[in-house]
């Protein structure tokens, strides 16, 4: 039997998704991701042996395995066109956790963590809420010394 | 509280906004009982209430910065009179309290807190390896 291939391209806010080189599925990335749940779903249904779906262009057939990976890659293709339309909340988000230490972020784009880092560092709001960030920097112990009028 | 340099401070050294050596870098003793700087959320010298200050230094003069360690002469602060202070504060001076980006609050020294008794109150750096402090 012959393997399938399939593609995932962003346009946009848009996923398209390929099957040997024709067009299938042109999704917002929202409705990529609903997609890609309601398949899932079907492939977990013990009701169902096979997942039938409407595309919108084909009717696709498909084996339980093969609509559990192409659920699977429509949600996270969605979710990383989510991550980029939405980079500037999910970067300030990110930034509160950078602020309060974790070894983590929200994004996985290194361009949205670098948004986090400056925030969390530059923002003057975030910094008077979370001032929790300790300075390996040392001051010295001077003395005083006064004399007598 | 430990001696501890301002965030604001930290920044304007790795942002170029601070030139040790090439700004005017003054001091100022603090009256607590006005105002207790937070290094963490008190940026430039207008976030310090004006009452807070008891007095201000010339410009700290022979500054250097070997190693990330600043370093200068020691500074006398001539007839010093007002109310006891608790911290010196070190400070780059532009002239207007909005610019003016803090840098390091002492509030742990030999002879703090301090009652100003009129006479000249004399600021002796630290001679060890942190000298005034070290980025």
């Amino acid at each position: 039997m012959a393997t399938a291939k399939l593609d995932f391209k962003k346009q946009g806010e848009h996923v398209l998704v390929a099957l040997d080189g024709e067009l299938m599925f042109d999704l917002h990335w929202q409705a990529a991701v609903e997609k890609g749940e309601q398949l899932l779903a079907d492939a977990r249904n013990p009701a169902l042996e096979r997942v039938v779906t409407n595309t919108g262009r084909v009717l696709m057939d498909l084996e339980k395995s093969a609509a559990r990976d192409l659920g699977t890659a429509l949600i996270a293709a969605g979710r990383l066109i989510e991550e980029i339309t939405k980079a500037e909340a999910v970067a300030l988000d990110s930034a509160i956790l950078v602020r309060a230490g974790c070894p983590f972020t929200l994004a996985m784009h290194p361009k949205i963590v670098e948004m986090a880092n400056l925030e969390a560092s530059h923002n003057r709001a975030l910094r008077r809420a979370m001032p929790s960030i300790q300075s390996q920097s040392a001051v010295g112990v001077p003395g005083l010394i006064q004399e007598t009028a | 509280m430990a001696n501890a340099l301002f965030d604001i401070g930290r920044e304007g050294f790795l942002g170029g906004d601070i030139d040790w050596d090439a700004n005017n870098i003054k001091i100022n003793f603090i009256d607590h009982a006005d105002d207790n700087p937070n290094v963490a959320t008190d940026d430039f010298l207008d976030d310090i209430a004006g009452a807070a200050i008891v007095a201000t230094s010339g410009n700290l003069a022979n500054k250097t910065k070997t190693s990330g360690v600043s370093d200068a002469d020691d500074i006398t602060v001539s007839t010093v009179s007002g109310d006891q202070f608790e911290s010196v504060l070190i400070y780059k001076d532009t002239g207007t309290g909005s610019t003016s980006n803090l840098i390091a609050k002492i509030d742990t020294a030999t002879g703090l807190p301090c009652t100003p008794n009129g006479g000249n109150i004399t600021v002796q750096w630290d001679s060890g390896a942190n000298k005034i402090f070290k980025l």
